[in-house]
């Protein structure tokens, strides 16, 4: 049964989701969709693939479709991956299509045929037969393989690695556990030596006893073959004898040197030149205090003697003051020259009076010559008050007015102040008064009767106006004034002339007491009248000075003479107390010092000289003493060893024969000390070692023996014997460190490996790396089942071949229109030209011809599919012509055609226009109907 | 009296299907386990065999061995022990160089023996019995002594196969264990996975390894508590000081991006192992990934997770993934149709079915051939040389065949379907 599509609605599509398509008017044969490129013509195969086979569908698409078969329109829905039939509304089943993985073969590309000549045609034949499937990729993709892995792969290698590496591990672990085992057999090695070596410090210690036992022995008879007389010497007595003789020498040179000391002594005893006893100590005391004190006085009179000539100086001075007008004689008779202090004040008065009397006449001088007039007589003040007041109120009252003089008052006020701004207070003060007068005037002449001023003034002496008016009146006016003002003026001086009159008069009184007072002191100090009275002052000062200086002249002078005197005596006293002791006579400090100091010098060496020669007899006796005593120790000590006293070479002989002597008797106890050490030595170490003794091989019975018989047997034994008994186990006893070494070695390797981890690392990375292995292994498991599957598979599918091949043939032969036959035998593919009756291997085929085949097994396999009981689908091409040449092309479209006129529905899809055509012509050609669809009108419609 | 109850220390040896095992040794393990004893004042430690690798039977183990036997001992701790099939020889070996009235092997020479321990005015009578050579077929109990009623709490210590008859490890039924009544305990070993059987008295309990060594030893590993008082048994208590746990994970990745793959596997993973590490001192969940679900991405997925190496995360390490995914696709509807990929899902459904081998013996027996190459294979030689008692070393059966068969027929019809989509 064939099903066809009537009718597609497109409603939810990719690149259709908002607006669907239709296409409306499909035909059962061929179906050329025509559209541009993106148009949706994939699309719209899409949405028939999904109808037919949902699972390939998305999930969004919503299809619908009218199909046809059987006779029968149904109603075809897929919406979320499923479809529905219907037919008359009713659900019905899905029609019987082949399963969805072979929906592909009911769809071409033009890849499904562009075969070309080097590709294999005959595994691409296969590939179609089995539905498609390029198994060989596929099991490419999926690593099937039948191969076996060998030795040589990295996990492989990599386990060898890791079990070699625990191998190693292992062994050394081995090894050492091994090494370990020996460690008791070691241990008693090591006992046995260490007990070598016990035995071996024993038979030292008995080798070392036996030699010295041995050098005893002989150093014993050295000494007895030695002369018995050298046992009395001690040994000293060389260095006795040398040590007396040394102290003999010694003393008698002392004996020499005292009487020397002595002889020396008493020579400088004499020197001395004092008498027998020297110069007592009371005496030099004496002198030695008369000398200081002779050394005061001396000081004393010095300063007497300057206090004198400063005396003298001042004497001096102060006549020079006095000066050459008062001779001596008038100087002696003064007797009183008085006081500084009233004469200085005498003075003072006399002075300050004369310059008051000076500053007086001098103020009076000036006073005088400010007047402003010369003449004595002063001008009437109050006239010319009076005529002032006149003027005035003839100028107040002008001719009829009454003169006011109020204008006066501040007139004379104004020039008042100016004066006194200038310093002129006398003449301001003049003005001032001249203004109050003005106004007193001023104010009585307003109570006064109106006589006409003028008349009144004309009957003055006071001088007239030229005429009375104003201007006139007004000078005249000026002039009175100033006349009143100089006439106030000189009678302010005149009054201060007439004040001082009275200082003056006290002043004269004052000099009159002066002037006698000074006759006073003149007369007492005998001088000329004509000095003033500072010079008179000084005079009687000077003279006071001069009488005060002549004072202490005399008594000074006095002082030193009795200075002298002291000093005198004193250098007397020292003469008479020096005269046993010295010819000399001292005269002053100096010489007496001298003198004494002598007397000193010489007491002293006698005194020191008494003392030596006192010590020089002491150390004479001493050494007298000492010679005595020499001498007897020395005859003494030739006495102790029997030799003839003197007979030093006797002493000397015997003493280097005991040198001798006594070198070999210090041997002898050297090797007896050397006996008893070793003796000792050797009982410690069997002490120590007595264990090991017990496995002694010198004499079997010694093994038997307690440990002093064995010692004493030891001891005696002869040292050869001895020493050939060690040797045997100083061997034995020499690889006791060797075996040590070992047993530590061990120790520390057991010891490493406790806190090794080597193995277990190993161990793990074998683990690991079988594990990778084990993964490898399962691998190849996967792809060696993979690949029999496979092959499995493919040869199952293979079983259907034959059928498939064989309508293969009868499509390839209907297409070619019988021209070629396909001849196949198991994996080879013929192809027999009928036409020239020749057999062809596929690669000798044409483009077109291979085309054909392709189509031809496709063709087969999908109806192949379709034979039992299946519906033929629609089969949809897309641009299987594109890239095709003039030749392939038309072979194509025949084939299409022939496809359609078996009753299949057939999409054919392109965006090519000559593809529309050449598809037209052919089934024009072929009387085959062509339906050609133009896509852009359906989605344009669909707008 | 407070017993610590460990076995299976296999000290030389090192947990794996790890990036860095250095952390997870299990001679480290004992010591930790020493001073956990210590901590949790354990009157007695008992270890149940196998504490020695036999790999490593060498001082490299004795080390630590005799390192925590030490701190025990000198805390006045009594250890008891027998021997395993991996150490029969060399736990009387390294023991016997330990000094001390508190140290006791049991059972040498295969001969069962005892020892009384008193504690703090409690006793305890300790029943032991170790392996004498590598392998032994009988069942110990069968000369199990006859200890008799007794007033002293008897326990018994055996290395041994709990109801795994024909064992070559000392096959003993557990029911032989329970009918002891004079034993009111008994501590087992050998088998790693922990077990307490204690619905009827007597308690028997197999402590499981003291670490979790490989993907095979699932679930919490630790040493155990038990409490006897007066004969008295507790509950036992586990301690989950394992520094690794192993973990079979389910993804089902059906509707999964391919874009989000690695990101949803490291996340899924983490979340499972987080779950995983609750109340536990495990520092790092070794997981074994099962992917399932329905996707046409099979191979993308495939290629994305082909290197576990690149899905890193906090507290977790991918040991493996495995892929049991299938095509979205209606198999039985592909089966009716024609073609390869109908062939392939015929194949499928008779997998499923178990009618393979009759309906297509061949695609079987040259799969097995195929197999049994592999596993013969040059570049195999190794792992047969060193072969272990693991399910991974023996050669492959027919169940690993059918599986093989059935995840390469899952992958060939999904990567036809997706060609046919990719068109």
């Amino acid at each position: 049964m064939n099903l066809w599509f009537k009718k597609l609605i497109a409603k939810k599509m990719p690149g259709f989701s908002v607006r669907g398509f239709e296409l409306t008017e499909c035909k059962p044969s061929l179906n050329i969709v025509y559209g541009r490129n993106a148009a949706g013509k994939s699309t719209t195969a899409k949405a028939i693939h999904g109808l037919l086979w949902p699972t390939t569908a998305k999930e969004s698409d919503q299809v619908s479709a009218l199909l046809e078969l059987d006779n029968k329109t149904w109603e075809a829905d897929i919406k979320s991956c499923e479809t529905s039939f219907k037919v008359n509304g009713m659900a019905e089943d899905s029609p019987v299509c082949p399963s969805s993985e072979l929906s592909k073969c009911y769809y071409l590309l033009l890849k499904d045929l562009a075969v070309d000549e080097h590709s294999e045609l005959a595994s691409e034949i296969k590939k179609q037969i089995s539905g498609g499937y390029d198994l060989q990729k596929i099991s490419k993709d999926l690593q099937f393989d039948d191969k076996q892995p060998t030795r040589k792969i990295n996990p492989y290698k990599a386990l060898e690695a890791a079990i070699n590496e625990m191998k190693s591990a292992t062994k050394e672990l081995q090894l050492h556990a091994s090494e370990e085992s020996r460690l008791d057999d070691l241990k008693k090695d090591l006992q046995e030596a260490e007990n070598a070596a016990r035995r071996k410090a024993v038979l030292d210690a008995a080798v070392k006893y036996a030699s010295n036992r041995d050098d005893l022995e002989q150093k014993k008879r050295d000494v007895e073959c030695c002369n018995p007389s050298l046992q009395l010497l001690k040994g000293d007595e060389r260095t006795k004898l040398n040590a007396l003789k040394q102290e003999l020498s010694a003393q008698q040179d002392k004996l020499r040197d005292a009487e020397s000391d002595k002889r020396e002594y008493s020579d400088q005893m004499k020197a001395t030149d004092l008498p027998e006893g020297g110069v007592p100590d009371t005496i030099l005391v004496a002198l030695n205090e008369r000398e200081k004190t002779l050394s005061a006085e001396e000081i004393n009179l010095k300063n007497k003697r300057a206090e004198l000539a400063n005396a003298d100086d001042k004497v001096a001075k102060s006549r020079g003051t006095i000066g050459a007008s008062v001779t001596d004689e008038q100087l002696n008779d003064v007797t009183e020259p008085g006081n500084w202090k009233e004469q200085a004040e005498l003075a003072r008065k006399a002075e300050l009076h004369r310059s008051q009397c000076h500053a007086l006449n001098a103020f009076r001088g000036w006073l005088k010559s400010k007047r402003t007039s010369k003449e004595t007589a002063i001008p009437d003040i109050d006239s010319l008050n009076e005529g002032i007041s006149r003027l005035h109120e003839w100028l107040d009252v002008g001719p009829a007015r009454p003169s006011g003089g109020g204008w006066l008052v501040i007139v004379f006020a104004v020039i008042a102040t100016i004066l006194a701004l200038v310093g002129q207070t006398l003449v301001a003060a003049g003005f001032m008064a001249a203004s109050a007068v003005a106004a007193v005037v001023a104010l009585l002449k307003r109570t006064a009767t109106s006589k006409p001023p003028h008349e009144e003034y004309v009957k003055s002496s006071l001088p007239q106006p030229k005429g009375w008016d104003h201007q006139s009146v007004l000078a005249l006016l000026k002039d009175l004034r100033s006349r009143l003002r100089s006439a106030e003026y000189d009678e302010d001086i005149d009054k201060r002339i007439k004040e001082d009159d009275d200082r003056a008069d006290k002043l004269t009184e004052e000099a009159e007491e002066l002037d006698r007072q000074r006759d006073q002191l003149r007369d007492r100090l005998g001088v000329a009248a004509g000095m003033d009275e500072p010079a008179l002052a000084l005079l009687a000062d000077a003279i006071k000075n001069w009488r005060d200086a002549r004072e202490m002249q005399r008594k000074a002078k006095m002082d030193m003479e009795s200075a002298e005197a002291d000093y005198g005596k004193i250098i007397t006293q020292i003469n008479d107390d020096a005269k046993p002791y010295t010819a000399n006579n001292c005269t002053d400090l100096a010489s007496a010092s001298g003198l004494i100091k002598d007397i000193q010098n010489r007491a002293a060496r006698y005194k020191e000289s008494a003392g030596q020669i006192l010590q020089a007899e002491r150390e004479e006796k001493n050494a007298n003493d000492g010679i005595a005593k020499c001498e007897s120790t020395i005859r003494e000590l030739y006495n102790s060893v029997k030799v003839e006293p003197d007979d030093e070479q006797a002493l000397y002989k015997l003493i280097e024969m005991r040198e001798d002597y006594l070198g070999k008797v210090e041997l002898q106890q050297e090797a007896q000390t050397n006996k008893n050490t070793s003796e000792n030595e050797l009982r410690d170490a069997a002490a120590d070692n007595i264990q090991a003794l017990q496995g002694f091989s010198i004499d079997d019975w010694i093994a038997t023996l307690d440990i002093e018989s064995a010692l004493e047997h030891l001891m005696a034994l002869p040292k050869s014997q001895l020493e050939m008994e060690r040797d045997d186990h100083t061997a034995q006893a020499a690889n006791r460190d060797c075996i040590n070494h070992q047993i530590t070695e061990i120790n520390t390797l057991v010891k490493e490996d406790k806190k090794s981890k080597a193995l277990e690392t190993a161990l793990a990375k074998v683990m690991q790396t079988r594990a990778v292995l084990r993964k490898h292994r399962d691998q190849t498991y996967e792809s060696n089942v993979g690949s029999v599957l496979l092959n499995y598979v493919e040869q199952k599918s293979r079983e259907d071949d034959p059928e498939v091949l064989k309508h293969a043939r009868k499509i390839f032969a209907d297409i070619t229109d019988d021209r070629y036959e396909l001849r196949f035998s198991r994996d080879s593919f013929i192809v027999r030209d009928n036409m020239l009756n020749e057999d062809r291997e596929l690669d000798e085929l044409s483009d077109g011809t291979r085309v054909q085949l392709l189509l031809s097994v496709r063709l087969a396999f999908v109806e192949y599919l379709e034979k039992d009981g299946g519906v033929r689908l629609p089969l949809l091409f897309d641009e299987t012509l594109a890239s095709t040449d003039d030749h392939r092309a038309p072979l194509i479209a025949q084939t299409i055609l022939k496809i359609c006129k078996t009753g299949r529905q057939v999409f054919y899809f392109t965006a090519q226009q000559d593809e529309v055509n050449k598809l037209a012509e052919c089934a024009q050609d072929s009387h085959c109907e062509a339906h050609v669809i133009n896509f852009d009108n359906v989605v344009q419609a669909a707008q | 009296m407070k017993l610590f109850c460990t076995g299976d220390l296999h000290i030389g040896r090192r947990s794996s299907h790890l990036p860095d095992t250095e952390q997870h040794s299990c001679a480290d393990a004992w010591l930790r386990a020493a001073d956990t004893a210590i901590y949790e004042t354990a009157d007695v430690v008992l270890l149940s065999g196998d504490i020695i690798n036999k790999d490593n039977q060498f001082f490299e183990a004795a080390g630590p061995l005799e390192a925590g036997i030490q701190k025990l001992i000198e805390r006045k701790i009594h250890v008891c022990a027998v021997a395993g099939n991996h150490d029969y020889r060399a736990l009387t070996q390294f023991l016997h160089g330990i000094q001390g009235d508190y140290l006791h092997l049991l059972g040498v020479d295969g001969k069962w023996d005892s020892v009384i321990i008193e504690h703090g005015g409690q006793k305890l009578r300790v029943v032991g019995w170790s392996f004498p050579s590598e392998h032994v077929q009988a069942n110990p109990l069968e000369s199990f002594p006859d200890t008799g009623a007794s007033d002293i709490p008897t326990m018994g210590l055996v290395h041994c196969d709990i109801d795994s008859s024909g064992s070559k490890y000392a096959p003993v039924p557990l029911g032989d264990l329970k009918s002891q009544h004079n034993i009111c305990f008994w501590l087992t070993g050998h088998i790693h996975i922990p077990n307490a059987y204690n619905d009827t008295h007597p308690l028997v309990l197999n402590p499981g390894s003291l670490q979790a060594m490989d993907p095979g030893e699932t679930g919490d590993h630790g040493p155990w508590i038990v409490e006897i008082n007066g004969g008295v048994v507790s509950q036992p208590q586990q301690l989950k000081t394992s520094t690794v746990k192993y973990c079979k994970f389910d993804i089902d990745v059906t509707d999964w991006e391919i874009d989000d793959i690695k990101r949803n596997i490291i996340d899924e993973v983490y979340d499972q192992s987080q779950s995983a590490l609750l109340d536990n001192d495990a520092k790092i969940v070794s997981a074994r990934v099962n992917i399932t679900g329905s996707t046409s991405l099979q191979t993308e997925m495939k290629s994305q997770l082909a290197n576990t190496d690149e899905l890193k995360g906090d507290g977790f390490h991918i040991d493996q993934i495995n892929f049991a995914i299938t095509p979205p696709i209606d198999i039985e509807l592909l089966a009716a149709g024609k073609g390869a990929a109908a062939i392939a899902a015929r194949i499928l459904l008779s997998i499923d079915a178990g009618t393979l081998k009759q309906e297509h013996a061949k695609l079987y027996e040259d799969a097995k051939a195929q197999m049994d190459k592999a596993y013969d294979a040059n570049g195999y030689e190794l792992i047969l040389q060193n072969k272990t008692d693991s399910s991974e070393d023996v050669a492959p059966d027919e169940d690993c065949v059918l599986a093989a068969l059935k995840s390469q027929c899952q992958r060939l019809i999904g990567e036809m379907v997706e060609g046919s989509q990719a068109k």
